[in-house]
């Protein structure tokens, strides 16, 4: 978080002592998890295990140009969100409200919550958002959220990510499966985000400081690499970081993925399409985020019981964007296994991976007691 | 170094250094628990005191009751004065925590103090309840660490008595 942020004005008052206009009935509850790159929301009332709202939506929000012709946008709008302003990048800028899990630009993810608010159906009574954060954030990181959010959800709770995605990934009906393997009894989490990656051991218990470990080396730093091998490989290109990034989704892979197609990339050179092969760069960033996540599990397994060690291995989990680079999972076992540890299973949560923050925020919200929410008066 | 725990028991007695830097290491040691760092807490407590207890109890040559006795006493003053420090702190961050709120100025001198959002005592994951009523002390404990730091607390709490 930017410390140049004003803190915002959103007052807080403890739910204990604010009057609560909602019954359980017409409540509204929200579990959102507020990504860098993508964000999950579900919504369901409190009464009802239906689902009203599961939506995954790119953070982003696109400020048209003040050029563009009438007739250009859909409907003539100024602003557009999530996949809607990634169709119409060339006529509006594009900004990304966080970086690193957290509000950087205020306006924006103001913006970007409206937005939000305006996905969830229309309510008589209060909504109530259980809202992820990355466990590193501060202080200020909450005051700008709960700014961010301030009149558009009646109570809020700030909740670690890591924890709602355990919780998010437990499949309580299945615990009196004798097959079923428990994912919160002990396991390592590897969540790798755009600004940070963070790896935790969940045994039981939710992780605290000591189980934790948070680098600020993600997928943003993935696309810088790239980038700045990219551009020395072909200066005249003009590569940015989106089209950097567009490539890396796509074509991004890790060691002993074989037969991967090269990373061929159409850049436009003096108003030409030209074709550049990016798999080295590709492959360059990608490799030093699987060092620097394996260099992290390493050292968190070392912290760990020796007892517990022979089960942790068997339950590394990976999730995050980082999850989505072909070959990351069986890369990290490799790596584990030629390091010396006995027969590491690493598992791959894959493409609906954001779902389970979400989910893990409303099985949160739907426990919380009225002494937990945080009344955020508009 | 002054004594910092047992300065009344220490008047005219020369200063050990040696005894010092035990009460130094000890009040740190209690405080670093307080502060919800416990593997640095057992750090200290496990690798650095038992050394200091050592070098200071040879060298004082006092028979092995009294030292027992000694460092009963320190080690309960230490924990008296970071408890009278956290209540005297409790007290006046929850009238200043207060003041601050609906209050920008406050709120953003509060907000820019660091804290992460974590949580300072294990909780089984089956009891979301006891989880976020965790991560709301915490919370209360980062706020009030924004407001007067538990270390200046403590060391207040000491010096007065």
């Amino acid at each position: 978080m930017s410390k140049t942020l004003a803190a915002p004005a959103a007052r807080v008052v403890s739910s204990a002592v604010a009057s609560s206009s909602a019954s359980a009935t017409d409540t509204l509850l929200v579990g959102f998890d507020w990504g860098t790159n993508i964000s999950s929301v579900q919504a369901a009332r409190a009464d009802s295990t239906e689902l009203l709202v599961q939506e995954l939506i790119p953070t982003v929000v696109g400020y048209a140009h003040d050029d563009v012709l009438d007739g250009i946008l859909p409907g003539d709008e100024r602003v557009f969100f999530g996949k809607l302003a990634q169709k119409h990048r060339q006529h509006v800028r594009l900004v990304r409200p966080l970086s690193g899990g957290v509000i950087a630009d205020r306006a924006a993810a103001r913006d970007f919550a409206k937005h939000i608010r305006s996905r969830l159906p229309e309510q008589s009574g209060e909504i109530r958002a259980v809202i992820g954060m990355p466990a590193s954030s501060d202080l200020q990181a909450r005051e700008n959220a709960r700014a961010a959010v301030q009149g558009l959800f009646a109570k809020v709770i700030f909740v670690p990510e890591p924890f709602l995605a355990a919780l998010g990934y437990r499949d309580e009906s299945r615990l009196r499966d004798s097959e079923y393997q428990d994912p919160v009894l002990n396991s390592l989490y590897v969540d790798i985000g755009a600004g940070s990656t963070d790896v935790c051991v969940v045994q039981g218990r939710y992780p605290t400081a000591d189980d934790q470990l948070s680098a600020p080396f993600a997928g943003d730093a993935v696309d810088q690499i790239i980038l700045d091998a990219a551009l020395a490989a072909y200066p005249d290109s003009g590569l940015t970081l989106a089209k950097v990034r567009e490539a890396k989704e796509k074509h991004s892979f890790v060691m002993g993925e074989e037969g991967h197609a090269p990373a061929l990339v159409t850049v436009m050179v003096a108003g030409k399409p030209l074709k550049i092969d990016l798999t080295a760069q590709i492959a360059k960033g990608c490799e030093a985020l699987l060092e620097k996540t394996f260099e992290m599990t390493r050292e968190l397994i070392a912290r760990a019981e020796p007892d517990s060690i022979g089960d942790l291995l068997q339950n590394v989990i990976v999730t995050g964007g980082g999850s989505l680079i072909r070959g990351f999972g069986v890369a990290l076992q490799t790596k584990l296994l030629e390091e010396g540890f006995e027969n590491p299973r690493v598992r791959v949560l894959g493409q609906n991976y954001k779902d389970h923050v979400a989910r893990g925020a409303l099985k949160t919200a739907r426990q919380a007691q009225d002494r937990h929410w945080q009344h955020v008066i508009g | 170094m002054n004594s910092i725990l047992s300065a009344e028991r220490l008047v005219g007695e020369p200063a050990d250094p040696r005894w010092a830097e035990l009460e130094r290491w000890t009040l740190e040691a209690c405080l670093l628990r307080a502060e919800g760092r416990e593997a640095e807490a057992v750090g200290v407590l496990q690798e650095r005191i038992p050394g200091l207890i050592r070098a200071w109890s040879e060298a004082a040559g006092l028979a092995r009751p009294v030292v027992q006795e000694r460092l009963r006493t320190m080690f309960a003053d230490a924990q008296r004065f970071v408890a009278r420090g956290l209540a005297h702190r409790r007290l006046i961050t929850a009238e200043l925590a207060g003041r601050a709120e609906g209050r920008p100025t406050v709120a953003a001198g509060v907000a820019g103090s660091g804290g992460r959002l974590g949580l300072r005592r294990a909780v089984a994951v089956d009891d979301v309840v006891g989880m976020l009523d965790g991560l709301a002390e915490a919370e209360r404990e980062v706020r009030r660490e924004a407001i007067w730091p538990m270390r200046s607390a403590a060391t207040l709490a000491a010096a007065r008595l």
